[in-house]
């Protein structure tokens, strides 16, 4: 039932842009003829008089003087009506939740449990309260809000609340509403609460084209942990941005999934996914992929290449590790080159160390040079020397740089 | 008999550049719309705070040119402090201040001079000296010393010493949401179809409206006469106007108050032009040209219609009077440099609609109505004038005008209700109707000036010097 409503309203709009427009066209007819008769009434043109007599442009113009009239008029009612609106709706919500929120908390943190008999009945008081969609909306906000900032029973509670007051029919029409945004409401309540039953459908919506919605799916999925591996993520039709990346790692970080098939992920032909394998390899510690980590390297894919450095970088543990690194500089990007640069405190290898520093003090880019005097002022204090001499006036400021102290 | 085919030739002219203009904004209107839906969509439920913690964010850094800025320069260096983000550092050009700008600063932030290394890869005015913070609150604040000259000059020395991924040019008088550049950098990670090369954002006025702690804390409608009208053209401009352009990839301006760019290219293009007056709008267009001509990639300059930035609007008539006047010899200038691109199909949408756009609409609309406005006084003063047809066309433009500045105000309060009240409502409204008679006509005037100027003052170029109120402080315990 609820579905058929959000599908009637959703199409009840758009067929009255469609009549408006229609309209329109129609009232652009009816200026130009005396009257127009419907059935048994007629519709007589008051402007008729003043039309009939004027060029066809200044017609136009006359119409739409009209039109734009009528448009006046109904801005201004509407802005009246939202500003009136907007300012009574801000006040009830404020209102409401006001009172939600201290009944809500009250019963939240209270260290005591209701009756059977009194939780019903609050629970029937409440749900008398959220009689819009509106008010339910906001009520499942604020559960959420506190489900994710609370841990322990109180985090329990406000699952068993939005059990209690049984409004799966509205998560569930909002799913499959046509509405964008009412889907992503639905995906946010079911990733917090972790409800079960929509994964299959929200599986459906990792595939659709649309990249928010697909982006959300995902995100909505790892914390349903139903696909704990994350395989699901290599049949994806749709490219992952930056921020796709970003956010998968950080949902996976706060949900402390380590069950992830890395391997797969880091093979995958689509850059992307082997990208957030390679993250998430370099922050889970996953040193026994070094050798898959070490095939990405000089990848067609710069975000793939770059990732492949710095986990490389990160398992870097070994003196053929440096070696491997500063045989493969050149191909590095940019912030992975400064990395590489910096982990090379690391090294063993003193003397191939300082040479490569030296070689990258005289030939690479100014940032490259800082950094590299940076390394060298801990493994040798001559060429510190040499370069605050040297006639190239970038190695000579790179060096006055690393040397001020107020820096 | 030769005469009335004239001035048939010339109504006609007049009314289809009439026409074409409105539909131009009707187009604006509905494309705002849609873009407006889609933003507010892809993020209703973004927690923008998350980005705090993410793996892969630019680094970005603020530049900010300041010339004789004593009376607000620690409010607004305070205010750029306290921005979230992960990973920045503020430059600050003194641009040769001859006020007490540079010595404030360093005293209340505790700067001393430093050996900071940098590449001349801008070309810029001689930089004297370089100050960091010892105070390790301060340490991603820069202050850069420089000799005058000009803004352009004070933005190529910043992007000489920041080393960041992006930078965001701001005027340091500007006073910027806490989460501003968090939502300025979301395109340049979000977008995997294109490549964003920039992003701009909206400019709110800022004049009557209380500040706490470097924060806008109460918005209020401007008490001044003329700041009031300009709310109502930025309502236009940014809400309307450039949200439009966005939605169609063809936002040729992104304000000097508040962009962000992709610094190595903004670097590759030559940086800004210190020759130019209105220089925001021509490294835009440089850098649309770079990308079709050297890059021949798939790109975007995206722009986010969150009110994010507020600023001073000029309170008098003469600093109003100055600053259009620039605006308008900046638009000429990057318009006639860039000539190429007019109606050039190579430049896709930018060649076809966006530039035609600028030269029909910004570069001759003030001509054509001071022409407008001759060829009536002639007709009136010769009897060719026909009433009817002149009053059906006063109420034509009148009409759409009062239309389309409803439909802002709306939208205003429809999106982000910033403004709000009964008594804001009703002054708003009032002053849609006194602008056609006051400001549209003394704009006019003003960008002539600008025209005037521009042919035949080639040397006026300065900093535009904008007399500061500063803004209704409201200090917190």
């Amino acid at each position: 039932m609820k579905i058929f409503l959000i599908y009637l309203r959703y199409w009840t709009i758009r067929i009255s842009y469609l009549l408006l427009a229609l309209f329109l066209i129609l009232g652009e007819y009816f200026y130009t003829v005396p009257q127009i008769k419907i059935g048994n009434y007629i519709l007589s043109n008051p402007y008729f008089s003043n039309t009939k007599n004027i060029s066809t442009w200044l017609y136009a113009v006359d119409y739409f003087i009209f039109i734009f009239t009528v448009a006046i008029i109904i801005i201004a009612v509407l802005i009246l009506y939202y500003n009136i609106n907007k300012r009574r709706k801000e006040k009830a919500d404020k209102q409401f939740l006001n009172l939600f929120v201290k009944e809500l908390f009250a019963y939240l943190f209270m260290v005591e449990e209701f009756t059977d008999e009194e939780k019903k009945k609050k629970i029937k008081v409440l749900k008398k309260a959220l009689n819009t969609d509106h008010s339910k909306r906001l009520f499942i906000n604020t559960l959420v809000d506190v489900h994710s900032q609370t841990k322990g029973i109180v985090n329990k509670k406000t699952f068993r609340l939005l059990k209690a007051v049984k409004f799966d029919y509205l998560i569930y029409a909002y799913l499959h509403s046509p509405h964008f945004k009412h889907k992503l409401f639905a995906l946010k309540v079911i990733s917090e609460f972790n409800l079960e039953g929509y994964d299959k459908y929200i599986l459906k919506l990792t595939k659709r084209k649309n990249s928010i919605l697909h982006a959300q799916a995902i995100i909505t999925l790892l914390k349903l942990k139903v696909y704990g591996n994350l395989l699901f993520l290599t049949d994806l039709k749709l490219k992952l941005t930056l921020w796709d990346i970003n956010l998968i790692v950080k949902t996976i970080q706060d949900l402390n999934q380590k069950d992830i098939n890395y391997t797969v992920l880091i093979q995958s032909a689509v850059p992307e996914i082997s990208a957030l394998g390679l993250i998430l390899a370099r922050l889970h510690k996953r040193t026994e992929l070094k050798s898959e980590v070490i095939l990405r390297i000089g990848s067609t894919s710069k975000l793939v290449n770059e990732e492949a450095f710095l986990t490389l970088i990160a398992f870097s543990s070994h003196q053929s590790d440096f070696d491997y690194l500063i045989e493969k500089f050149s191909i590095a990007t940019h912030k992975a080159q400064l990395m590489i640069i910096q982990s090379l405190s690391m090294s063993s290898d003193n003397v191939k160390t300082i040479q490569f520093l030296n070689w990258i003090v005289e030939n690479k880019h100014f940032t490259h040079k800082t950094e590299a005097i940076k390394q060298l002022l801990e493994l040798d204090l001559s060429s510190i020397r040499r370069f605050k001499q040297s006639e190239d006036k970038l190695i000579r400021q790179s060096c006055l740089q690393v040397l001020d102290i107020n820096l | 008999m030769i005469q009335i085919q004239w001035i048939e030739v010339l109504n006609s002219v007049f009314f289809v550049y009439a026409c074409l203009l409105f539909t131009m904004y009707l187009f604006n209107a509905i494309l705002s719309i849609l873009e407006l839906r889609n933003y507010s969509n892809k993020n209703k439920y973004v927690n923008y705070k998350s980005m705090l913690a993410f793996e892969k964010l630019p680094t970005v850094s603020i530049i900010a040119p300041a010339y004789n800025e004593e009376k607000t320069i620690i409010d607004n260096v305070k205010c750029l402090i306290s921005l979230q983000y992960q990973n920045f550092e503020i430059i600050i050009v003194n641009d040769g201040s001859n006020d007490n700008t540079l010595s404030k600063v360093i005293q209340y932030f505790d700067l001393v001079k430093v050996n900071r290394a940098y590449i001349l890869e801008l070309d810029c005015a001689p930089i004297r000296s370089i100050y960091q913070s010892k105070n390790p609150a301060y340490n991603h604040l820069v202050v850069i010393d420089k000799e005058n000259g000009g803004k352009a000059d004070a933005l190529n020395a910043g992007i000489n010493v920041s080393q960041n991924e992006l930078f965001l040019a701001i005027d340091v008088d500007c006073i910027l949401e806490s989460d501003a550049l968090l939502k300025m950098v979301k395109p340049f990670i979000d977008d995997n179809k294109n490549v964003v090369i920039a992003s701009g954002g909206v400019i709110r006025i800022a004049n009557s409206s209380e500040v706490t702690n470097g924060r806008i804390s109460k918005i209020n409608y401007p008490r001044n006469f003329w700041a009031k009208f300009q709310v109502l053209e930025y309502f236009r401009a940014f809400t309307l106007g450039r949200m439009a352009w966005s939605r169609l990839n063809g936002l040729l301006i992104i304000s000097g108050a508040f962009g962000l760019f992709d610094r190595k290219r903004v670097v590759t293009v030559g940086g800004y032009d210190k020759k130019s007056v209105g220089e925001d709008l021509e490294l835009v267009v440089r850098l649309r040209r770079y990308m079709h001509d050297v890059e021949k990639q798939k790109y975007r300059v995206a722009f986010i219609p969150d009110p994010l930035c507020w600023t001073e609007a000029p309170e008098s008539y003469k600093v109003l009077s100055r600053q259009r006047n620039r605006w308008t010899r900046g638009a000429i200038d990057t318009i006639l440099k860039h000539k190429r691109m007019f109606l050039n199909p190579k430049y896709g949408l930018v060649g076809m609609l966006s530039f035609p756009y600028w030269v029909l609409f910004e570069w001759l609309a003030p001509v054509i109505q001071m022409v407008g406005l001759i060829y009536l006084l002639f007709v009136i003063i010769f009897g060719f004038l026909n009433m009817h047809v002149f009053i059906t066309l006063l109420l034509f433009v009148f009409s759409f005008s009062v239309m389309y500045s409803l439909f802002a105000i709306f939208f205003e309060a429809y999106t982000y209700h910033k403004y709000k009240g009964v008594s804001y409502l009703s002054q708003a409204v009032l002053f849609i109707f006194l602008e056609m008679f006051i400001y549209q006509p003394l704009n006019m005037i003003f960008s002539l000036s600008g025209h005037f100027d521009f042919y035949f003052k080639k040397n006026k170029k300065n900093w535009g010097v904008m007399t500061r109120t500063g803004f209704t402080k409201e200090e917190s315990i």
